[in-house]
């Protein structure tokens, strides 16, 4: 048996110049929407695109207010354009309904999803991914050979410890990471651990961002989000990311 | 339509494949349909029947076999068919159409009521041979 979309999907990644998967292992430090954010900021400088691989906890489409139609069909699957950035979820189709999928279907969504879906001329493309080192994260590595990895976390001991092991499995493969987040800082110089850990695995440390505790009542509208001292910092964030 | 996008992963995968092989052309590449995904056969052979034109498919026969779609429980060990698990809507069958796991945010089994199962065959599209003359 021959899966038809491997080699597709591979060629899909390989011709995009900027892939940024948005990991960090832990769950709830931000990813979703720091990975929106960043791909609304760097749609002012290039042709970008926004992946979201988090199939059990998709949420991106909420904060860029997505359409509830299915994305067009022409020769393929074309993303939705929203903000300049074209977006593709699984959500589209779960019409949103809980997605109880173990891994192997996961693995078979994520070529699917890939297979169809036309990038284009899309120059970089924002994943944003699940927590954790299980079937996502395998199949990202095994598909994406080219990706910039995003780091976020928060200055939490409990986040700081997963986000090394996170650290370590990306520079074992010898991975090329653009640099760390520390996310929801409660102080303005963020945790020296923080910047202690993306020195000790020779990583950037791009940014502390606060918390900023009215930034929920601006979710849900990609408009409003943009107008968020949030969304300012990632956008100061993004370019330092060398693209 | 998006049948298409599947006609060119199968037509690359398949003379990737012949490649490997050391075929100098293909002759025949039979590929299975799941019942679930609800592929278009003639939108697929449409497909491949433009885009091996100049490749080492031009010649090839395209044959097309279409498997029922069987779910297994995975709590229960339950086996159950799509015409069993009964799904008329338009926009749920698109949905399952364009990415076939999300019949899990649709069914459950329908003797323990369990989200865990699994589809056992006719799930989508895949190439289940391909044959050729040799180098």
């Amino acid at each position: 048996m021959i899966d038809p979309r491997e080699v597709v999907s591979r060629e899909k990644f390989a011709a995009i110049k900027y892939i940024i998967p948005v990991v960090s292992g832990k769950g709830g430090v931000g990813k979703s929407v720091v990975s929106t954010a960043l791909s609304l900021a760097l749609a002012d400088r290039c042709k970008t695109g926004l992946l979201d691989l988090d199939f059990w906890g998709a949420s991106a489409h909420i904060l860029l207010n997505a359409s509830n139609e299915f994305p067009e069909e022409e020769k393929g699957i074309l993303p939705e354009e929203i903000g300049g950035v074209k977006f593709m979820s699984v959500a589209y189709y779960t019409q949103d309904n809980p997605l109880p999928i173990r891994g192997r279907e996961y693995s078979d969504a994520f070529l699917e999803l890939m297979a169809v879906t036309r990038w284009d001329d899309t120059e970089c493309l924002v994943i944003d991914m699940p927590p954790g080192m299980a079937d996502p994260f395998l199949d990202l590595l095994q598909y994406v050979k080219n990706g910039n990895f995003l780091i976020i976390t928060t200055s939490s001991i409990l986040s700081s410890n997963i986000v090394s092991k996170t650290l370590k499995i990306l520079k074992e493969l010898d991975l090329k990471i653009f640099g760390l987040i520390e996310n929801m800082c409660l102080t303005e110089d963020g945790n020296s651990r923080i910047r202690e850990l993306a020195n000790s695995f020779n990583v950037k440390h791009l940014g502390n961002i606060p918390y900023y505790q009215d930034l929920d009542i601006n979710l849900g509208s990609w408009q409003d989000f943009l107008s968020t001292d949030f969304f300012q910092k990632i956008k100061e964030i993004s370019t330092r990311l060398e693209l | 339509m998006h049948e298409w996008s599947l006609a060119e992963a199968v037509l690359k995968s398949s003379v990737k494949e012949a490649k490997k092989r050391n075929l100098r052309k293909l002759l025949e590449v039979k590929i299975v349909l799941g019942e679930l995904q609800g592929i278009e056969e003639e939108i697929v052979k449409f497909g491949l029947d433009s885009l091996k034109k100049g490749t080492i498919a031009e010649e090839a026969d395209f044959i097309f076999i279409n498997e029922k779609a069987t779910f297994k429980c995975r709590n229960c060990q339950n086996r159950w068919t799509l015409k069993e698990a009964n799904i008329n809507e338009h926009t749920i069958k698109e949905s399952i159409h364009f990415v076939p796991e999300v019949v899990h945010s649709f069914i459950r089994c329908p003797r323990c009521g369990s989200p865990d199962f699994e589809v056992v065959r006719g799930r989508g599209i895949y190439i289940k041979e391909i044959t050729g003359e040799d180098l």
